[in-house]
């Protein structure tokens, strides 16, 4: 009877694993078809996978409202590399956001079909849409529509004086209250651009154990790692933070909450992170798929997305964007930025980032 | 019309047959069985199996023991598993400090209030554990309650920024995280233990540490057992703590995986080390039964 028993649950836990397997393995190199008559309304399901700060009631209302009969299933990650992770667990999406310094977890799964740009109307508009990581083998494997520049942030009465520069925020003069993202590339990339490093994001062996000794040297100086842009806002609120490594919308986002901040382009440089939207390689509803995308590109949709602090990628919604967020909306503003691309062989930043917490 | 006849009973004396004996202990454990295998044994399997793997999912994949050999020869990785021994073990021991005489006095000197109090201790373990998190940086910032306190009370000039953001502010929230799983099964164990023992203790002329030590301790071995095995395990995998209070150092084994799993998409690597984590939690927790064995007395 044991044995038995033994036997029936390996065989099902075989079927299981079998199944996880195949869920990543699973390939599609064709280009998702665009047949989509943007015209009629949406139909079925689509099944939406992305970051909360994309998929806010705010900026889908209107794409619920032009497509009434269309069941949205809206599911929310943290990371390029958790979904990636839930896709190949068997968790199913039509769309997911997929964001240029995060995309490697996605394409090495083969989770991302490519996408036929002519079933995008404002394509050739968009900004953004030729930096390295947009095309893979020649193939558009995410449409761009949003972007964010990190520089420093800083409370402007603790800081009176101001910060412009990395050199300056390591002075010593804010001993313990730096707060600098807690991931590999943003901690080392500070660190980088710091030593005047060219490229922060594919540093060599050499210079990346050089930037990892810098964070090793000057922790006394950072009071934490915040884990997530929410997180930033409250070391700000509780003042156990003055100065930090940040994006410009975080630094709206303290704004918002009455934080007397001020966010700088350091001299050392600024880099920009580009998300997009991506269609998966199991994706059912794909004509509903290029409205959505088609929708977030749009001039509509694209100033709602200035109005939460992102730099827009379809210049065409200038006009639209209310006369606060100009400055900040337009791709022109970081058309100088270091693009926030992966590494080539982003576990040994990873890597470097655990010794830099170890030692 | 006639006095209705009662059906008559007979009693046959008969025993169940031996099949439906041999069955019936299934049939009741059938379901049970079932969500065990399907919530426990069925994920234990694939993380057994993706740790006896390379690649990453595409289809290339095979065969290794690299992912545990890797582990165990690197030394970035022994350090953090030191690390992590040292927090998870103090944490440990203070939650034992205060939960045996929390338990003691729930058990034996509450009287009236033992039920409110063992409700609300109960109560707090309900708490979300990032509000829990977020309330002692708020005791513990540089702008929290302790600091203010002081302050205003003059003992200091300055905020203690040495409070939060280190080891001690992660040892701090584990050693209170957990704090619920640690008294309550110390606490059914005490009131298994008969008091008029500390009495006969006492009339012996032993003192309230010997009676702890020779009389309470050994009874209450099987509670502690309990509770290093609810508390001290978890302990290890913990990645929500460091992360949030642990400041520039706030790395421990679980946010090694996570960083694994998330950071590089590494499954492989991360279910080796989730595997060897369950390894040392297997033999601790044998270690500790053995030592709980021993003090209560078993053969």
């Amino acid at each position: 009877m044991k044995k038995w028993l033994l036997t029936a649950l390996f065989a099902v836990a075989a079927v299981a694993i079998s199944a996880c397997g195949s869920g990543g393995g699973d390939t599609s190199e064709a280009v998702a078809p665009s047949k989509a008559d943007l015209e009629k309304p949406a139909t079925g399901t689509l099944r939406v996978f992305a970051y909360d700060d994309t998929v806010t009631d705010q900026q889908l209302d209107p794409f619920r409202k032009a497509n009434p009969d269309l069941d949205m299933k809206i599911a929310t990650f943290n990371s390029n590399e958790e979904a990636a992770a839930k896709l190949a667990g068997g968790f199913e999406a039509d769309v997911v956001e997929v964001c240029l310094d995060e995309a490697g977890s996605l394409l090495q799964r083969n989770q991302l079909r490519p996408i036929d740009t002519k079933g995008v109307t404002d394509w050739d508009e968009l900004s953004f849409k030729d930096e390295p990581g947009v095309r893979q083998n020649g193939n558009v494997i995410m449409v761009p529509l949003s972007s964010g520049p990190y520089g420093i942030n800083y409370n402007t009465q603790e800081v009176p004086g101001g910060v412009d520069s990395y050199k300056q925020m390591f002075d010593g003069d804010y001993d313990g209250r730096i707060a600098i993202p807690g991931d590999p590339l943003a901690t080392l990339g500070v660190a980088a651009l710091t030593l005047g490093f060219d490229d922060p994001f594919d540093m060599s062996p050499d210079e990346l154990d050089q930037a990892k000794q810098f964070l090793i040297d000057h922790k006394s100086q950072i009071r934490a790692f915040p884990e997530s842009d929410s997180d930033m806002v409250n070391l700000f609120k509780s003042g156990e933070a003055i100065v930090a490594n940040n994006g410009r919308g975080t630094n709206q986002d303290m704004e918002a909450e009455g934080i007397p901040v001020k966010w700088v382009a350091p001299k050392e440089g600024t880099w920009a992170w580009v998300c997009g939207l991506g269609i998966t390689s199991k994706a059912k509803n794909i004509d509903a798929a290029y409205k959505l995308i088609n929708y977030y590109a749009s001039p509509k949709a694209q100033a709602i997305s200035a109005e939460n602090g992102f730099v827009i990628t379809n210049p065409k919604a200038m006009p639209l964007v209310p006369q606060q967020y100009k400055e900040t909306a337009d791709p022109e503003s970081i058309k100088d930025s270091i693009p926030l691309t992966e590494p080539s062989d982003p576990e040994a930043y990873t890597r470097a980032w655990q010794e830099v917490r170890t030692g | 019309m006639g006095i209705p006849t009662t059906p008559q009973i007979t009693v046959t004396g008969e025993r169940p047959s031996r099949l439906s004996r041999l069955l019936k202990p299934f049939a009741f454990m059938s379901l049970p069985t079932a969500v065990l295998a399907v919530l426990f044994l069925i994920p234990m399997g694939i993380l057994v199996y993706f740790s006896f793997q390379y690649g990453d999912l595409t289809g290339q994949s095979g065969f290794t023991l690299s992912n545990f050999t890797d582990t165990l020869t690197d030394p970035l990785y022994r350090e953090i598993a030191l690390a992590t021994f040292e927090i998870a073990t103090i944490a440990m021991v203070a939650q034992l400090i205060v939960g045996i005489p929390l338990a003691y006095v729930l058990a034996y000197k509450a009287g009236r209030f033992e039920l409110p109090l063992l409700l609300a201790l109960v109560l707090a373990d309900e708490l979300n554990p990032m509000v829990r998190i977020y309330a002692w940086r708020m005791l513990l910032g540089r702008e929290g309650l302790i600091n203010d306190a002081l302050t205003s009370l003059g003992l200091i000039n300055a905020p203690i920024d040495a409070l939060l953001f280190n080891k001690f502010s992660v040892i701090v929230v584990l050693s209170t995280s957990y704090l619920t799983y640690t008294v309550i099964p110390i606490y059914a164990s005490m009131k298994a233990v008969d008091s008029g023992l500390f009495e006969a203790a006492k009339d012996m002329g032993a003192g309230w540490f010997t009676t702890f030590r020779r009389v309470l301790l050994p009874l209450i071995a099987p509670g502690i057992f309990i509770a290093l095995l609810l508390v001290y395990v978890p302990l290890f995998t913990d990645f929500a703590a460091p992360s949030l209070v642990g400041g520039t150092s706030g790395i421990m084994l679980g946010n090694v995986v996570a960083d694994m799993v998330l950071q590089n998409g590494n499954l492989n690597m991360g279910a080796a080390m989730s595997f060897l984590m369950l390894l040392a939690a297997a033999l601790f927790s044998l270690l500790a039964y053995q030592l709980s064995r021993v003090k209560g007395g078993a053969k």
